[in-house]
């Protein structure tokens, strides 16, 4: 694979600060992405279950992890926050380990632990001394096919859960925008709705449900299993097969979900609440993983608003001083997904003129190309995040498993790096002039309240 | 592809840092050290490192990685809030803003154009122990990322506009604070046991004083803390042996300077339980926070609490989080923490539960803690406890730039290299009975203050009778 990206860097005010060190041998220019390809193999069981490995002896450490590819947008209406609630039940106990021994067996042999759910998946993972591979592999086959499913543990766990979403959304200004920043830009599609799910749903779920969500979505071949890091590949092939291989075959459903209709009117929206500062939250809607789009709309996020040199932070944070910070990102999911802004207003900074502000640069976008100097700049950026990905075995187990799960193949990440290379400046222009339109965004502000003594908020209990 | 979803949910993580945090500046003696790895054949391997010192006192840490084209330049300051001067709180936040914020040769927006199209960023980092700046970014740019890096370093402008830009932005922040309660409770509660100690303030300052700083006092506290006989400089990555030269040969240009004694005054002491309700109205879910003046990170009996902590409130399966989450579902997250500083950091247990179960939560976070206290740890949670904290270390210093890191606080707190050479030996030799030991002499569960974030209303008549009680609104804490 040819891989000689041309991302040399610049001399620009730098160079002429280039006095002390005349003497040192000069550094290539281009990067060696062969240096950061990595050897890795994948096995599927015939029971559909799939297996990928990449031996990295830097550490005694392995990082195993095990993702479904079950999200919250295979839940129901109704029953939101069932993928998430469930993810939880998965450390009440199995077959072989009861709920009371997991983590403390896991923590006593020095592993850790813990898991995360997502719009489309969701994923377990633990790191673990190297010698403990089979320990893992018992535990974690155990609760994939033999999950005990009890009322008691249910009922406590579902309180917790109220708790994580009283804390991530309900108590938090920024968890509560982007709940409602997304359900506004989404009227079909079940991106509408939060991962974490209503609180009323939570309130609702029944074991019944669980029971069912759970022989549904999880069995082998609808899982994927990375194996990173100071193992024997022989030996770890041996255990797959010992506890995998005879795991019963069981076919997931596949599931037509309904398209997100094309936007054809701006929605915005002014949200009041409790607060000390303002807010300004924008949705575009974009398109899906793996469309070349995406690595296009990445590189504008980065022009837009990563670091002190965008164009954004420049303008409303360095500048005009009316920001404490901005965020610009391409989010895309399995399903169409959305290039989201944020911004933390200063005290007393009205919202709406800073979305005026914003469709403003993402006007410069459409109207001018950038310059290839801006555009390199972005790409280096892009890449060294890309670099910084890879250094520990649990990140590099991460996006492996990642693009395996979401793309199909985990070697898309290789590719990755030669489809941001490839973007011109007129891509930049094309996608700016495809996506942001007024019709296509939803915008909210915060407008902060004053607290009063004696007001509450009754909506949950 | 950047895969990034908007909501990600995660059990809540559990922090791994191995050498994080503690006293006494001692400024070792040793000059080029070449240190080779000498664990046993079972344990884990450090990667090779090398240290050396300048003829001006700067501590050089080398760690050579070519696994990945990436490098990484920072230096640590043995000075960070807790050496702000009276009345003057914030200044060490707000000197390092503005230190990257232009050098003598490139303007601010030089720098953040020149590094972001090399593909990076400066980073930074204030505590109330240190300072801490970092450039990393790919090997093929080392020269160029160094350039700037020791430039900026080395060569401040203090340029005024990007002062008041930056106190501006500070001010801001501290404005926004009550709207992330976690945050803001934490630092309530730091407020609250530490009083006049310099612990009490947070790294952020308090409003009068930052409005007071002047551009003298951000060239005043660089001259007095950002010297070479008080930092660490470290490199890692894809370096060669020419660079490494010419890295010592910039560094070693920068004066030696006189180093002041720090001495922290006694934080004021209490006795009984004693509790700081912080009314916010809106909050429907409240925080707590119980604790004490824990260690300094020179205690000898650091390891042995670390050991102790994981049993009470380290991990999924500590004991608070087995009851207090586990058990009766009163919150989604539980834990306790020893924050081992130059002086004494506090030991907290912190948590968060809806309004209406803010007492059953502190009692029952209480009686988890007595008991603890009373009855002490068994054989084998020791031993599992050993376990985890032994298995966890790799990652702690997985990377090169993790290991200088942690080398350099280490340098910090005057504590050997030994700490993590033998880490795993070290541990290894803990018994119940060390443990159960330092327990008793570091903890205390009738003397303890509580801060209690909510909405006073739904909490006050919960925890009325808990201990000695105080009310104040949250815009009157700071």
């Amino acid at each position: 694979m040819k891989l000689s990206l041309k991302l040399n860097f610049i001399f620009l005010s730098v160079a002429l600060l280039f006095t002390f060190m005349q003497e040192s041998p000069l550094l290539s220019s281009t990067l060696d992405i062969s240096k950061l390809r990595f050897p890795v193999t994948k096995t599927i069981l015939p029971n559909g279950l799939t297996i990928l490995m990449h031996v990295d002896h830097s550490v005694p450490t392995i990082s195993y992890q095990t993702w479904f590819r079950v999200g919250s947008k295979y839940e129901d209406p109704g029953y939101t926050g069932i993928a998430h609630l469930f993810e939880h039940m998965m450390f009440k106990g199995a077959k072989r380990y009861s709920g009371k021994e997991f983590d403390q067996l896991l923590q006593a042999n020095g592993i850790t632990n813990n898991a995360f759910t997502t719009y489309d998946y969701t994923g377990y993972f633990e790191d673990l001394p190297s010698s403990k591979l089979e320990l893992v592999m018992d535990i974690e086959s155990d609760r994939m096919v033999n999950l005990a499913l009890t009322p008691e543990n249910l009922k406590s766990e579902r309180e917790v859960v109220k708790e994580e979403r009283r804390w991530r959304v309900d108590n938090s200004i920024i968890g509560s925008m982007n709940e409602i920043l997304w359900s506004s830009a989404y009227k079909v599609h079940p991106y509408k709705w939060p991962v974490i799910g209503w609180m009323a749903d939570i309130d609702a779920l029944t074991l019944e449900r669980c029971k069912t969500f759970y022989h549904t979505y999880y069995s082998p071949a609808n899982a994927v299993i990375a194996i990173v890091g100071d193992f024997d590949p022989v030996t770890a092939t041996t255990l797959i097969n010992k506890y995998y291989a005879d795991l019963p075959k069981v076919v997931v459903p596949k599931r037509e979900l309904p398209s997100e209709p094309v936007q054809t009117q701006e929605r915005s929206s002014v949200v009041s609440k409790i607060a000390q500062t303002g807010y300004v939250a924008m949705a575009y809607h974009t398109t899906k993983q793996g469309d070349q789009d995406g690595y296009v709309l990445d590189l504008i996020a980065n022009i837009l608003a990563e670091g002190d040199s965008s164009r954004l932070f420049k303008r409303l944070v360095y500048r005009e001083q009316k920001a404490l910070g901005v965020d610009a990102s391409s989010i895309t999911p399995q399903d169409p997904g959305v290039f989201q802004f944020s911004v933390e207003l200063k005290p007393n900074i009205a919202g709406p003129p800073i979305i005026g502000e914003i469709e403003s640069e993402l006007a410069q976008l459409a109207k001018h190309k950038v310059t290839a100097h801006e555009l390199e700049k972005a790409k280096n950026q892009t890449m060294k995040h890309w670099v910084d990905s890879l250094k520990r075995i649990h990140d590099k187990a991460y996006s492996l498993i990642l693009n395996e799960i979401v793309t199909g193949s985990y070697t898309n990440l290789f590719d990755d790096l030669e489809k941001y290379d490839k973007v011109t400046p007129d891509d930049v222009q094309r996608v700016a002039q495809k996506y942001f339109t007024k019709n296509n965004l939803t915008a909210l502000t915060l407008n902060p309240e004053t607290p009063k003594a004696t007001k509450g908020k009754p909506h949950d209990s | 592809m950047i895969h990034k979803f908007s909501i990600i949910l995660v059990l809540l993580g559990v922090m791994v840092n191995v050498a994080c945090s503690s006293p006494e500046v001692v400024l070792p003696p040793e000059k080029v050290s070449s240190v080779p790895n000498n664990v046993s054949a079972t344990s884990f391997r450090l990667h090779d490192y090398k240290v050396e010192e300048l003829e001006n006192g700067l501590q050089v840490i080398f760690i050579e990685d070519h696994t990945l084209p990436s490098i990484s330049y920072g230096i640590l300051i043995k000075d960070g809030s807790a050496s702000d001067p009276m009345a003057k709180s914030g200044l060490a936040q707000l000197m390092s803003q503005v230190l990257v914020k232009g050098s003598i040769k490139m303007s601010a927006a030089e720098i953040a154009d020149s590094l972001g199209q090399l593909g990076t960023e400066f980073q930074r980092d204030v505590s109330q122990d240190y300072m801490w700046f970092q450039v990393n970014g790919l090997s093929q740019h080392s020269i160029a990322l160094f350039t700037i890096f020791s430039d900026v370093v080395l060569h401040p402008r203090f340029d005024k506009r990007e002062l008041e830009r930056e106190k501006n932005n500070i001010l801001a922040a501290i404005k926004q604070r009550p709207d992330h309660p976690d945050q803001f409770a934490s630092d309530a509660f730091g407020a609250y046991l530490y009083g006049s100690h310099p612990y009490a303030r947070p790294v952020s300052g308090l409003v009068s004083d930052i409005n007071s700083i002047s551009r003298t006092d951000l060239f005043r506290a660089y001259k007095h803390n950002v010297k070479p006989n008080n930092a660490v400089l470290v490199v890692t990555g894809d370096f060669t042996k020419g660079l490494s030269e010419s890295i010592k040969n910039k560094f070693g240009e920068w004066n030696k300077q006189d180093l002041s004694q720090k001495a922290f005054p006694v934080p004021p002491p209490f006795k009984g339980v004693n509790i700081r309700l912080i009314d916010k109205p809106d909050l429907t879910q409240s925080q707590i926070i119980i604790g004490n003046f824990g260690i300094k990170r020179s205690d000898p009996d650091y390891l042995r609490l670390r050991v102790a902590n994981i049993i009470l409130g380290g991990n999924f399966s500590s004991r608070l989080m087995e009851r207090v989450r586990v058990n009766l579902g009163l919150t989604y997250g539980i834990s306790s923490n020893f924050e081992a500083e130059l002086d004494r950091g506090p030991f907290a247990i912190s948590t968060f539960t809806k309004n209406n179960s803010v007492g059953s939560t502190i009692t029952e976070s209480l009686n988890v803690f007595r008991k603890f206290y009373t009855e002490g740890v068994s054989k084998k949670e020791v031993e599992d406890a050993k376990n985890f904290l032994m298995g966890a270390f790799p990652r702690a210093i997985e990377t090169p730039e993790r290991l200088a890191f942690n080398l350099s606080l280490l340098r910090l707190y005057g504590i050997d290299d030994d700490y993590l050479k033998n880490f795993v030996s070290h541990v290894e030799s803990i018994t119940a009975e060390d443990v159960n030991l330092a327990i008793k002499q570091h903890l205390d569960p009738e003397d303890l203050k509580i801060v209690v974030l909510s909405k006073a209303s739904d909490s006050l008549e919960q925890i009325r009778t808990l201990g000695l009680l105080e009310v104040k609104s949250f815009n009157e804490i700071f």
